[in-house]
């Protein structure tokens, strides 16, 4: 069964594009604008093989919804993927403590989304 | 638009000095990475600026012509695969085999901005930290001296960053001043950085790990092969030779043998790899 992955995003065109790539390698997709829509999808669908998040958004910030997910017995293990703007190392350093697993800035490119995939040992087919 | 003629006298000289072959076809490719050189050096017309280049008027601009028309690309840890094969294999095969000596040498042959070698010094550091009291050489190069320049600094973009650096490495290995990232004092300190053109004089061996990857596909059969000879002549005879995804010495040459289970890895034929009761791919 091919592997689904929810991005969470209030940025259309980062969606669009990251819709775009994730597709293009074989994933279901699914987006929601803020973390509050994520949490409300979780409430009627299954986890997603993996979680794309925003840092920035309005409401619910991308990494209070890692935390969210964290404590969730559902989601406490589930791969998250950031895919924001924010290059501050120390910051990055708050996410990935918090539980996010992996981390692109943006600006970034498909080649790149590929790697982070590999590392986090995710690909769309089979397993 | 350049003619038939300056293309096929372009190529004859990139060839000539940095073995890169640029196939006819490829004229766009000329075009998209010469222009912006053209306006640097003040010419109306790529047209104009090839013509310097094949009067030979002025070295500086044929190197930097030559140097634009060779490609860069790279990322960290590249081919996952290899890395892990090399944790999960090659340097504890090392780690015995060497251990009365107590000294590894690694070198990346085609460095370009240096994300090759600092992945090799970060996944020893990281892997194998018994090696600190070993004499381990890492030896980076490049024909590009401004890619050995860039490497050595060590300095990168977010962008460079994102492609295949595990977050992780990056907070541990690197400090941020700005928009750039740089990589640690300790990992520099593990590599020697140098020019040098894989078609001259090669480095004293035994080297142990050769990273050659992504630079034979630019080589026609016979620069290949000349390369490989020297591989023979420089790794040690239980080394390892990695190769990029599209390379093998395959119909080339004959002497090596594929690592089974690893993407493009190869040894001399009847190195370490029979002796584990693994049947190695003769190629
Ligand atoms: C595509 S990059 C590969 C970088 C890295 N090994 C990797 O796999 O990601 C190719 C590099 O080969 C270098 N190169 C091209 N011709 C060469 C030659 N004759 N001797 C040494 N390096 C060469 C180029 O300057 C360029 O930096």
């Amino acid at each position: 069964m091919a592997k689904d992955t929810l991005i969470i995003d209030d940025c259309r065109f980062t969606t669009k594009v990251l819709s775009k790539v994730m597709e293009e390698l074989g994933f279901q997709v699914h987006s929601a604008r803020s973390a509050e829509e994520a949490i409300a999808f979780l409430e009627t669908h299954e986890p997603p093989s993996l979680f794309l998040v925003d840092w920035v958004m309005p409401g619910m910030s991308g990494v209070e919804f890692v935390a969210w997910l964290r404590e969730q017995a559902t989601t406490a293990q589930a791969p998250v993927l950031m895919v924001t703007g924010e290059r501050d190392m120390a910051r990055i350093a708050e996410a990935i403590a918090i539980g996010a697993n992996e981390y692109i800035m943006k600006p970034f490119s498909r080649e790149a989304v590929e790697e982070k995939l590999q590392l986090l040992g995710i690909s769309a087919g089979g397993n | 638009m350049l003619s038939q003629q300056q293309f096929s006298a372009l190529s004859t000289m990139l060839k000539d000095e940095t073995a890169v072959v640029l196939e006819t076809g490829k004229e766009y490719l000329v075009e998209s990475r010469l222009t912006c050189l053209m306006h640097e050096e003040g010419y109306a017309t790529l047209s104009d600026l090839i013509d310097a280049v094949l009067l030979r008027a002025n070295p500086s601009l044929n190197k930097k012509v030559l140097l634009a028309l060779t490609t860069n690309e790279t990322s960290f840890f590249r081919d996952l695969g290899a890395f892990e094969l090399l944790k999960s294999k090659v340097i504890p095969e090392m780690l015995q085999s060497r251990a009365s000596t107590r000294t590894l040498t690694l070198w990346s042959a085609a460095c370009s901005a240096g994300q090759e070698p600092y992945s090799l010094a970060i996944a020893l550091r990281e892997s194998f930290p018994e090696l600190a009291s070993w004499k381990v050489k890492i030896m980076a190069s490049d024909i590009n001296p401004n890619m050995v320049a860039r490497a050595a600094r060590g300095v990168y973009s977010s962008l460079e960053v994102n492609r295949g650096l595990p977050i992780q490495l990056l907070l541990k290995h690197f400090t941020q001043q700005g928009d750039d990232y740089f990589v640690s004092s300790e990992i520099k300190s593990m590599i020697s950085f140098f020019e040098r053109n894989l078609i001259a004089d090669w480095p004293p061996g035994p080297v142990d790990v050769l990273f050659m990857r992504n630079v034979l596909i630019y080589f026609d059969t016979d620069t290949k092969r000349r390369i490989f000879e020297k591989v023979k002549a420089t790794l040690a005879p239980d080394g390892y030779l990695f190769l990029g995804t599209a390379e093998t010495p395959y119909r080339i040459v004959e002497g090596f043998s594929k690592v089974m289970g690893a993407s493009n890895v190869y040894q001399r034929e009847g190195a370490g790899a029979q002796k584990k009761g693994e049947q190695p791919l003769k190629v």
